[in-house]
């Protein structure tokens, strides 16, 4: 045996590790020269230890031994774009803005997304009925705050950040950054599919998450379909844009041929197409917008149901910023080929409208996880200096939906085909288990590698209707009862509303002088704040007889006093087994205040920060007994011994003393 | 018309054969540059460069006389017409050196196309086949009726209002690669030449139109009875130049307008 070859197997015996384990892994200057952070979306401690304890996951059970597992503080609310945002910039919501999914304007009361926006230039010339833009098109990051790496780049150290949640657009400096959670599907939204068929039973005028088209088949087994895509901001009129979409089916083969773009997919019954390629035209023959997606038959027999996935920036040649430097994102897609590029690739909203069955979405998952697996293995290979950080979904997105396999209390469990899918959260983390272990594998004596997630699980039992329950309690008034069911506050009568859900864990004061139709004196707010703090936290559910809030907290004095005017007032941290329903995070009043959770989304994390701990793995053993989040940034910088370091957390693995913002 | 495919094929491979060893992008890039450069030495001879030279100095008298009388509206008026006029002859001007370009430009665009534009599908690859045929189509079991490193896989879609039978295939190891349709024996292939190959699908006899497109997949109607033409979706292909990947015809468009430009410098040609 070569010299050469021993001391690469020597290297991974478990001597070695036990080297590592002592410290060496920084080397002799006290430096790692490679540290390695695997960001695991939704990775529980619980479930972890379970999956650990019986095998399933060792490769995990050798990082616990070499350096050690905690569970990890989590943000408060504990939801992805906020904690990861306190993962990037080392501190809460004050400081880096982001306190839920969604916020409002106070002035208008409209909802936007929390994490970025899309603004047009405004200025433009007009030709007939096109408008031609003279600025482009101002996206920007919502997220404030230094994020941790430019310490690292800012000493020449390489930092490679692929699939980086809460950072579209990537900002320009030194990082190699593809933006993963927070980046929009092409028609700007979340994900949003399409849904092509003739059966009149598949047809509904709900909208969320995607659209259902009626088509039909004049005789000559042609479906002419329309693909919507962005608006088209060129068109004086606006409008979205469209591309034709010609499906002919054979039902004699069960199959179809869709014509699109000049390209031409066959599919059978219950088959996924590859990438198709989208071009929409903002001005005929002169500028388009690229996209990409995959088609799923469904159906092609009596009726026709196609499957259109979220139409995706096209990796090879965006329409937005997707990748710091720009080239990143096409260099990738030409080594791993197309991929998903919007934050939440799997449609969970498909399942949960019943567009999907079980096994079809989870065949879509798969197909998920097998891409950024292949994205995971080349930039890892391509890894040598510095910061590597890389960015799992399949994990959070995929136990909200099958939680229920595996709580009994789910009061879909019942439902559960558990031959087929009783095992797949065990499964996905013997998956993100193969991820530890390659990179465990691209280890040497200077590497560290760190596997942490934002927050945990919880069951998601009972749904809260928290703007019922103000109504009931008296904190908001109904106007028109009959739109109790209408998103955005049809319901409401602003004038007799002092407090108003939204988001997942957000509570306003309807407040003069901020809100639209303001109407609590500023000097009543603190009272009134802590008079429904305590009400929320005695709520007791009737069916169960448990607490529903475990705690209200009451922002200003979480965060302090100088909050944005974005930031809710309160945020309601739900006890464990509940969570805000649907309706209330886009402001219906539902007549029940507590309803069984009846959709597939049966896992939350949008709980109180205290049921919903993170997990940390470590390579390195772990200093402090309570490790969190947004202490992260700070002690990668501190292990590849950088001469600045983030002003917030501590160093976890040192004995850094620096107090938390 | 083989007479003549031959000869382009030699012509091509003996202008890409000093980089016949190299990447592909390189001889890309040559022919790009060389193109540019007959192209603009072409426009120089079949152009009257003496009438060109004497209108655009007229444009420019036009166009300056313009800034110059600003406060005379008639004058500008006036101006903007001669301007709108030259322009109109200049177009007139250009017509026959462009109609001479065209011809050996199209035979270039489909050489280039043919060679660099298209990629030979790997193992594995799936392509998408489709068989237009002059009557009805067959029933899904004859539609093809035997394959050599092609698994046809179903579901054979017939489209009877259009003729047609789409279907998958599945490239394999094996080679040569053809399918048995409507008694045809229809290849999936890569004619190898000195310096690169052709990628082609159905194209067995040379046509006029196989001389532009010589990857294309059209059948010669005179031949076939029943099948009129076998497409199949044979993977493109891209460049990385300068971080970014580039196809063939961006390459192309690049390179062969620095060399045109810096061709009229040289040769002093009006354009």
């Amino acid at each position: 045996m070569r010299r050469r070859e021993f001391l690469r197997l020597a290297s991974l015996s478990p001597l070695a590790l036990l080297a590592l384990k002592s410290g060496i892994a920084r080397g002799s200057s006290g430096r790692a020269r490679r540290v390695i952070v695997l960001g695991i979306d939704g990775m529980d401690p619980g479930l972890l230890r379970r999956f650990v304890s019986q095998g399933r996951m060792p490769n995990a059970a050798r990082l616990m031994q070499m350096g050690g597992m905690r569970p990890l503080g989590t943000s408060n609310p504990p939801q992805s774009p906020v904690a990861w945002s306190s993962f990037i910039t080392g501190a809460g919501p004050h400081v880096h803005g982001i306190y839920d999914f969604i916020h409002r304007d106070a002035e208008t009361m409209v909802p936007f997304l929390s994490t970025s926006e899309v603004t047009d230039s405004g200025d433009s010339i007009g030709i007939g009925k096109w408008r031609i833009p003279t600025g482009g098109a101002d996206v920007r990051l919502l997220r404030r705050g230094r994020p941790f790496w430019s310490h690292i780049t800012g000493d020449g150290m390489p930092a490679s950040l692929i699939k980086l949640p809460v950072d579209f657009p990537p900002g320009s400096g030194r990082a190699r950054i593809l933006s993963g959670l927070g980046t929009p599907d092409l028609r700007g939204s979340q994900g949003s599919f399409t849904f092509f068929t003739d059966d009149p039973r598949a047809l509904s005028d709900d909208t969320g998450g995607g659209i259902i088209r009626a088509v039909r088949d004049y005789g000559d087994g042609l479906y002419e379909c329309r693909l919507e895509g962005p608006e088209n901001t060129m068109l004086e009129s606006g409008g979205k844009m469209e591309v034709p979409l010609n499906v002919w089916i054979d039902r004699g083969s069960r199959g179809v041929r869709i014509d699109v773009c000049g390209e031409r997919v066959v599919l059978g019954e219950g088959e996924w197409s590859p990438w198709v390629s989208l071009s929409f035209d903002l001005i005929p023959g002169i500028s388009s917008v690229n996209g990409i997606a995959r088609f799923f038959l469904k159906e092609a027999g009596r009726y026709l149901k196609l499957y259109v996935t979220p139409i995706n920036i096209d990796p090879r040649s965006p329409a937005l910023p997707i990748s710091n430097p720009d080239h990143l994102s096409s260099d990738l897609a030409r080594a791993v080929g197309p991929f998903y590029t919007q934050g939440f690739p799997e449609d969970t909203k498909a399942l949960s409208r019943g567009v999907l069955s079980d096994a079809e979405y989870m065949q879509q998952a798969e197909i998920v996880l097998a891409e950024r697996m292949k994205l995971y293995e080349h930039s890892l290979s391509n890894f040598d200096d510095g910061l590597f950080f890389f960015y799992f979904t399949s994990l959070d997105l995929n136990v909200h939906m099958f939680y229920r396999a595996i709580d009994r209390e789910s009061p879909l469990h019942g439902q559960v085909d558990m031959g087929s899918f009783g095992d797949v959260v065990a499964d996905l983390y013997g998956r993100i288990d193969r991820a530890i272990g390659m990179a465990m594998e691209h280890m040497d004596d200077r590497t560290v590698l760190l596997a942490l997630s934002d927050h945990g699980f919880a069951p998601f039992r009972r749904s809260f209707n928290l703007n019922s329950w103000l109504a009931a309690e008296g904190y908001a008034t109904l106007g028109d009862p009959y739109s109790r069911d209408q998103d955005m506050y049809a319901a409401a009568d602003w004038s007799e509303t002092s407090a108003y859900g939204l988001g997942l864990n957000g509570l306003y004061i309807n407040l003069r002088g901020r809100e639209r139709d303001g109407v609590v004196a500023p000097a009543e707010k603190e009272r009134l704040m802590e008079d429904i703090a305590r009400r929320l936290e005695s709520a007791t559910d009737p069916a169960t007889g448990r607490r529903v809030v475990r705690r209200a907290y009451i922002t200003d004095r979480v965060f302090g006093p100088d909050q944005p005017p974005w930031a809710p007032d309160m945020l309601v941290g739900y006890a464990n087994g509940y969570r805000a329903s649907w309706e209330t995070t886009l402001g219906a009043y539902p007549e029940e205040v507590i309803t069984d959770n009846l959709d597939p989304w049966s896992g939350t994390h949008c709980t109180s920060p205290a049921v919903v701990p993170g997990t940390l793995l470590s390579s390195v053993p772990i200093a402090h007994d309570s490790p969190a989040l947004m202490d992260m940034g700070r002690s990668v910088c501190s292990l590849l011994g950088t001469s600045t370091r983030p002003a917030h957390g501590r160093d976890v693995f040192g004995d850094d003393s620096e107090t938390r913002a | 018309m083989a007479a003549v495919r031959g000869a382009l094929d030699l012509l091509f491979d003996a202008v890409t054969w000093p980089l016949g060893g190299t990447r592909p992008l390189w001889g890309l890039i040559l022919v790009s540059l060389l193109s540019g450069l007959w192209m603009i030495l072409l426009f120089k001879t079949a152009s009257p460069q003496r009438a060109i030279k004497r209108l655009r100095r007229r444009m420019g008298a036009q166009a300056l006389g313009m800034l110059l009388y600003l406060s005379s509206p008639l004058q500008v008026l006036r101006l903007a017409g001669g301007l709108l006029w030259s322009n109109f002859l200049y177009l007139g001007m250009i017509l026959l050196p462009l109609a001479v370009i065209a011809l050996p430009f199209g035979l270039t665009y489909g050489q280039l196309e043919a060679r660099y534009g298209r990629g030979y599908p790997d193992s594995g690859d799936t392509l998408t086949a489709t068989l237009e045929y002059a009557v009805a189509p067959p029933g899904d079991e004859v539609v093809v009726s035997s394959s050599r490193g092609l698994e046809p896989l179903p579901p054979l879609v017939t489209i009877d209002s259009l003729r047609q039978v789409s279907l998958r295939l599945t490239v394999e190891e094996t080679a040569p690669r053809s399918l048995s349709a409507a008694g045809e024996e229809l290849p999936v292939g890569r004619r190898s030449l000195r310096s690169g190959s052709i990628v082609y699908a159905g194209a067995e006899t040379p046509s006029a139109a196989s001389l532009f497109r010589p990857g294309n997949s059209i059948i010669a109607p005179e031949a076939r009875d029943s099948l009129r033409s076998f497409r199949v979706s044979i993977p493109g292909r891209d460049y990385h130049v300068l971080w970014h990947g580039w196809s063939w015809l961006a390459v192309f468009l690049v390179f062969s307008t620095l060399s045109a430009v810096a061709g009229a410098v040289v040769f002093k040609v009006r354009v």
